[in-house]
């Protein structure tokens, strides 16, 4: 929505400039911090709407920055980061950042993740109607339909899938699906979850070898309704 | 309850009980209850009753042989100290719930047994109660007393030498006070002097001396004085009383004494043990332990220590630095015989002294040192010496294991340091690199799409290409980062339950995008099991592959199948192109090598890269060529499956 105010945490001025440039030719309001200490200042001062925040600080870790940040602000925080270190995007995941994008990235790619996180976090009432694709499902009917036609599910199934559609777009770590679905002490049992995933994919996926709607992150989790 | 044991076991309500003592005799007797406790599925404990009395050098050595034996076959071995044999053995069995005792008895009785109705094994048979009693025959082994009673002769003369004194002494006094205090007097003054005796002699003196005194009272003091007539029926009873009571408080006073001895021995072992078990817990390192190991044999046995420890390549010449000892290069071969032969050894050393070595044994099959003992003292040592000294040596194996787990934590910490170093510098160069990489991919991205750029078409078409670089570049940087990673073998895969068609379909989503609709057919079986492996790794690698397939094979049709094999997957990617060259075929997966057919572009490294996470994985990639045309790369992933359907 245009107005939205957006900081940007990252050292290089030459990102922060073509960052800059594509957010306000999308109508945002774009304010830079060049480290981490300012950005949580500016972040105190400007209350933006989101923040994108770089990994790679000079003055500190971007994850301290995250949890930093998160102890008082809850507006989206979308981390940048590089295809290496999974297991840090699964940590800030786990500390609260809403999303990640890839570096090198294009400029829609990144529109498109900040544009979801935004909308998630205007806290529209909850839909009972999700239509994606070819898939709609109704939450108080408890129906799903792909195609038209009407699918079962089975009752373990059925709560992954209200799982995900209850968060279209957002990547959720498969700590966070096990907690979820199966309860704490399960988290490391992945493998009931990636054959629940891909039963789930036999059923609303046109075909499941090259999965749209219920797409994987490697190395961290599942990413419902990418787009 | 077809198991066989399970039945034996029914049948043996408690444990057998092994008399052992010092005669070569008990070896048999040891070996019959093996064979008995096997047969009853029964646990069976060695029980050798210490008695206090003091044995010969070869008795010594049979007795540890006995209970080395005992050990051997699985015994549980038991020293308990009581000066009467077949007391002690009932107290045991009572303790132990025993079942069955074994005892042995001598193969001729002896004219002693004959007249001594009380011999140990009359006694247990009469003391046994519930225990069931087996008494098996066997010869007696060759008396070898003779020695020691020589040496203890020796060693008592002066004892004896001190009690003739005194007897003398006594008789003389009271020889003077004899009119004032009367025969009877006297007897109660000779009678005190036995009590002391029996404090300083052995047995046997003490009832020789009872003897003695009995027959000078006699002689001297009772009327009719200086002959050993006695005249009145009183005095004949006194005298019988005299020496009834003389012979009972002699033995009485012996056995006390014997059992303090017994005692004391035993004080001063737990005091050692104790004091080694106690400090062991608080020592840092191996250097400590071994010294105060040194410190206790040279404050208890007044003797010197070795320690050898071995390493991974085995023993060293060089012994530990807190041993007080060396052994030349002579005695180092008993050393050695001692560590490959797990028993205990002896040599002389100069002209006094003897070492005695025994192994460092963690368990039974792993000898990690050896403990050596420099003494001038009795050889072999003592059982109870022996045992101690065992003790020590096993203490000091659970250390050094658990000094050596120590070491490996600390190995495991600083590889885990390292990796997350290499980890941390690897991040920081991918940054670097891709920090610029992602202006410019950036930048260009949003000229492009945010309509920034009005220019003239081929403008545009120059920043597509700008775009398409930067990609390629990125893809390279990638490839570069991603082969350091797995040559630097510092890389932990961080394995996980994955489905294979998952992976799969990441890649797809990938390559598609860069394809431009390129045909690739998916064959993967709905059956294919979950399979344990680094998902991002094992993408990687058919990325490598299918793009390399992709890049080679012209326009044709791409194949990706996944099966099940023999252990874990494969992976096969096929194409429709020209296939490979045969002197190609293996050198394709090299660093940095491109095929002599190759297009411009690429660093050779895509394949190089999909072998090495294969190896990561205990697998591997080999390439072939179709026929009629085309290549054929299969993947083998040997890692642990899961079925899908068991979950």
């Amino acid at each position: 929505m245009p107005g939205e105010t957006i900081l940007i945490i990252d050292d290089e001025e030459q990102i922060r400039r073509f960052l800059k440039i594509g957010l306000e030719s999308q109508g945002y309001l774009v304010h830079e911090a060049d480290s981490g200490g300012d950005g949580l200042t500016q972040c105190v001062m400007k209350r933006p709407d989101a923040v994108l925040l770089d990994l790679n600080l000079p003055d500190m870790d971007g994850a301290e920055v995250l949890k930093k940040l998160r102890e008082w602000y809850r507006s989206p925080v979308i981390v940048l980061t590089v295809r290496e270190s999974e297991r840090d995007k699964v940590e800030l995941l786990d500390c609260g950042a809403d999303d990640y994008i890839t570096k090198p990235f294009g400029m829609e790619e990144l529109l498109a993740r900040m544009r979801a996180v935004l909308r998630r976090a205007r806290h529209d009432p909850e839909e009972p109607q999700f239509d994606y694709r070819h898939l709609s499902v109704d939450l108080a009917k408890r129906t799903v339909t792909v195609n038209g036609l009407p699918v079962k599910f089975s009752p373990l199934e059925y709560d992954l899938l209200k799982l995900f559609v209850r968060n279209p777009g957002k990547v959720l770590t498969q700590k966070q699906i096990m907690r979820e679905i199966w309860g704490p002490g399960m988290e490391s049992e992945t493998s009931y979850l990636r054959v629940y995933v891909a039963a789930l994919r036999k059923k609303i996926e046109e075909d499941p070898s090259r999965p749209k709607i219920l797409v994987t992150e490697p190395g961290v989790g599942y990413r419902f309704a990418p787009d | 309850m077809s198991d066989g044991n399970s039945i034996k076991n029914f049948g043996a309500p408690g444990p057998l009980l092994v008399a052992v003592s010092a005669s070569p005799f008990s070896e048999g007797l040891v070996l019959q209850a093996e064979q008995m406790a096997t047969n009853l599925g029964a646990h069976w404990i060695a029980l050798f009753v210490d008695t206090g009395k003091k044995i010969s050098v070869n008795e010594q050595a049979q007795l540890k042989n006995n209970l080395d034996l005992a050990v051997r076959l699985g015994a549980e071995v038991l020293v308990s100290s009581d000066t009467d044999v077949s007391r002690g053995l009932m107290r045991i069995a009572r303790q132990r719930n025993a079942w069955k005792l074994i005892i042995g008895k001598p193969g001729k009785g002896s004219w002693k047994d004959f007249f001594n109705s009380f011999s140990p094994v009359r006694r247990v048979i009469i003391e046994s109660g519930k225990i069931d009693v087996v008494v098996l025959r066997a010869e007696k082994g060759r008396e070898q007393t003779g020695e020691w009673r020589k040496k203890s002769r020796s060693s008592r003369w002066k004892e004896r030498l001190f009690a003739s004194v005194m007897l003398i002494t006594v008789i003389v006094v009271n020889f003077k006070f004899l009119y004032i205090a009367g025969p009877r007097s006297v007897a109660l003054i000779l009678l005190l002097s036995v009590v002391i005796a029996g404090l300083v002699l052995d047995r046997w003196s003490v009832l020789a001396y009872a003897f003695v005194s009995a027959l000078l009272w006699n002689f001297i003091f009772l009327e009719p004085r200086f002959t050993f007539n006695i005249r009145h029926i009183e005095d004949a009873i006194m005298f019988f009383m005299y020496f009834f009571i003389a012979i009972v408080t002699g033995s009485l006073t012996a056995r006390i004494r014997n059992q303090e001895r017994a005692s004391g021995l035993r004080e001063e072992q737990l005091a050692i043990l104790y004091s080694m078990t106690r400090e062991f817990a608080s020592f840092r390192n191996i250097d400590d332990a071994a010294r105060h190991l040194g410190s206790l044999v040279g404050r208890f046995f007044h003797a010197e220590s070795v320690f050898y420890i071995a390493t991974d390549d085995g023993l060293p010449r060089t012994p530990h630095p807190a041993s007080t000892a060396f052994p030349s290069s002579d005695d180092f071969s008993s050393v050695l015989e001692t560590f490959d032969n797990r028993k205990p050894s002896m040599r002389a050393h100069g002209e006094s002294g003897r070492w005695f070595f025994v192994p460092i044994l963690y368990s039974p099959e792993k000898t990690v040192g050896v403990f050596g003992i420099l003494s001038a003292g009795e050889y072999p040592p003592s059982i109870d010496k022996a045992t101690i000294i065992e003790a020590m040596a096993a203490q000091l194996a659970l250390f050094i294991e658990r000094d050596k787990a120590d070491q490996i934590a600390e190995k495991g910490r600083l590889m885990e340091a390292s990796e997350k170093l290499y980890r941390v510098i690897l991040n920081s160069i991918s940054h670097e690199l891709k920090t610029p990489l992602s202006a410019i991919k950036g930048s260009v991205s949003t000229l492009v799409e945010s309509g920034f750029y009005k220019g003239e078409s081929g403008g545009l078409s120059l920043l597509a290409g700008i775009r398409s670089s930067a990609d390629r570049l990125a893809g390279l940087v990638d490839n570069f980062l991603d082969m350091s990673r797995i040559e630097s073998g510092r890389l932990s895969i961080n394995t996980d339950w994955n489905d294979m068609e998952d992976i799969i379909g990441v890649v797809l989503e990938r390559i598609e995008k860069q394809s431009n609709g390129r045909q690739i057919d998916v064959m993967c079986p709905d059956d294919l099991p979950l399979v344990c492996l680094d998902f991002t790794l094992v993408a990687q690698a058919l990325y490598c592959l299918l793009h390399n397939a992709i890049v080679h094979s012209g326009h044709g049709p791409v194949c990706i199948t996944a099966a099940p094999a023999e252990k874990g997957v494969k992976v096969i990617v096929e194409d429709a192109g020209a296939g490979i060259k045969r002197e190609d075929i293996e050198r394709i997966f090299d660093k940095f090598y491109r095929g002599i057919s190759a297009k411009a572009g690429g660093l050779g490294l895509g394949l190089s890269i999909a072998r090495g996470v294969a190896e990561l994985h205990g697998g591997g990639v080999i390439a072939e060529n179709r026929e009629p045309s085309g290549a054929r790369f299969i993947m083998t992933l040997p890692v642990e499956t899961r079925l899908k359907s068991s979950t």
